[in-house]
């Protein structure tokens, strides 16, 4: 019995240690690359992307560079939101103001695709040909050509 | 004194004799309900047959085998899931930080 009883254990702590040997190199490289990454949200790059240290620190940098001027378009696209939503609920017509407000909307949708793919291929140059191919098809998928996002994702 | 209330009590035995009839069965349900008691439950003869498996080298090895290939699986499996998880999650956060239009940064 006491031998039955070792065997019965010696199986289960054994399949336990496949189940998390296994399971710890699957998720390792996630892991690695989200401890190694100051900057958070650059953690995909460090995941998807075969990227030397000296590359991901310059993409790091262009990253941060280009923050600010992210950060300046949201501001604006959220000010001409805020002067168009209350003047589409309370008119019946598109009147010249919705018009001028439309308008200013497209153009600040164009400059922050241009400044964006401009971003793109900062990144994409900082990367091995390859890498960087790769990661423009991707966001030119995810972002610029209106591709569905793998999980949704809330803004502010 | 005792020895005659045994007495008497012996004579009174002899002559005691069951009227009754036995029903027929009877014989036959008596052996019956011998032989479910001394037969073992399902649970036993489970345990009894594992025993004698496990105490052979080759079923408890292939037991141990199996039980690894099936952590290797499951762990695999969960771990793969995780990982996707983890790197939708991270692309999410990073086309939200460069995308205005996806809420920009944070």
């Amino acid at each position: 019995m006491r031998r039955v009883g070792a065997v019965l254990g010696l199986g289960l702590v054994a399949g336990l240690c496949a189940f998390f040997g296994l399971y710890w190199l699957k998720t390792w490289p996630q892991q690695k690359a989200l401890q190694e990454s100051e900057v958070a949200e650059l953690a995909w790059l460090r995941m998807e992307f075969d990227l030397s240290e000296s590359e991901f620190q310059r993409i790091s940098e262009l990253h941060l560079g280009y923050l600010p001027e992210c950060e300046e378009m949201c501001r604006r696209i959220a000010a001409v939101q805020a002067k168009l939503r209350p003047l589409i609920l309370h008119s019946t017509t598109v009147t010249s103001e919705i018009e001028a407000l439309l308008g200013e909307a497209a153009d600040l949708r164009r400059q922050c695709q241009v400044r964006m793919l401009e971003h793109f291929y900062q990144v994409s140059r900082a990367m091995p040909e390859p890498e960087g191919k790769r990661y423009l098809e991707r966001m030119q998928e995810l972002t610029l050509g209106g591709g569905a996002f793998p999980h949704p994702v809330h803004g502010h | 004194m005792q020895m005659k209330e045994a007495d008497e009590i012996r004579s009174e035995l002899r002559r005691w004799t069951i009227s009754t009839t036995l029903p027929r069965e009877f014989k036959s349900e008596v052996w019956r309900k011998i032989a479910a008691s001394s037969r073992p439950s399902l649970w036993q003869r489970f345990t009894e047959s594992m025993e004698a498996l496990l105490h052979r080298p080759i079923p408890a090895g292939a037991y141990i085998g199996l039980l690894i290939a099936l952590g290797m699986g499951m762990g695999a499996w969960k771990g793969a899931a995780d990982a996707n998880e983890t790197r939708h999650t991270s692309l999410a956060h990073y086309v939200q930080s460069i995308d205005p239009y996806r809420g920009g940064p944070r």
